[in-house]
């Protein structure tokens, strides 16, 4: 395989030692562009109700044409409900020809799932789901 | 780590294809508790990178938000034929690598 640089910039790194309230405060701190009815391109798709939030299927797709000049760099999913709020991020290129992705999540509780995508041009769009879950992951013991 | 990768032998110019990603791993989130009432340490796949073309096309960083035995599933523009290479890593650097082949017509 090629040993070339990478063009993506490198994932963060979750938010290191920083507890949840801290990432919280700064995830509400963060501006999102408002989507209006006409501009809404961020889909993200999640049952209304999980049985079980060890595994939730979840679907996030951004309307972008995903040319160099005009593409989707990344797609985080948010999930403030779990003792660590950000699930996982998605860093996309020109090369991806569409900016979705399907995959499964854990949930802790019932939650409003965000999904916040930064285009090329360094405006961020969001969109959500909420999703009722009947019996959270596993993770009550040590909940704050 | 025993992953699956799935995606077309053979796509058009400029098609965009799926790809579907899978990998065997617990995910341990170091919140559960065995039966002994013990954490479980923290055990998850962290990163996925895709190559193809001779660059990195597609990455993914996961948290213990991410569901035992990772599915991921995302899209390429088929532009060569060669290799298309996914490698997860873990928080502990253990890797696993797949490569496929794809036929660009």
């Amino acid at each position: 395989m090629a040993s070339r640089e990478s063009d993506i910039a490198p994932p963060r790194d979750g938010f290191g030692g920083a507890s949840r309230r801290q990432v919280l405060a700064t995830l509400a701190a963060a501006p999102l562009a408002q989507a209006g009815a006409a501009a809404a391109p961020v889909t993200v798709e999640l049952p209304p109700i999980a049985e079980t939030g060890n595994s939730v299927p979840i679907r996030v797709s951004v309307d972008s044409p995903m040319t160099d000049d005009d593409h989707v760099r990344s797609i985080e999913i948010r999930v403030p409900g779990n003792p660590e709020p950000i699930a996982a991020t998605y860093f996309f290129t020109p090369a991806c020809g569409v900016a979705a992705l399907r995959t499964n999540i854990r949930l802790a509780r019932t939650q409003r799932v965000t999904a916040v995508a930064e285009l090329a041009d360094g405006r961020r769009l969001s969109a959500h789901a909420d999703v009722v879950v009947t019996l959270g992951a596993c993770v009550e013991e040590v909940y704050p | 780590m025993r992953a699956r990768v799935n995606l077309p032998a053979r796509a058009r110019a400029g098609e965009v294809i799926t790809v579907k990603t899978l990998v065997a791993h617990p995910m341990e989130t170091g919140y559960a508790r065995d039966v002994r009432g013990d954490l479980v340490p923290r055990h998850i796949v962290t990163e996925f990178t895709c190559w193809y073309g001779g660059r990195e096309v597609f990455r993914a960083a996961f948290q213990p938000a991410i569901a035992a035995n990772p599915f991921l599933e995302f899209h390429l523009r088929a532009t060569v034929s060669g290799r298309v290479t996914c490698r997860w890593r873990t928080d502990r650097g253990e890797e696993t690598a797949l490569e496929r082949t794809i036929e660009v017509a």
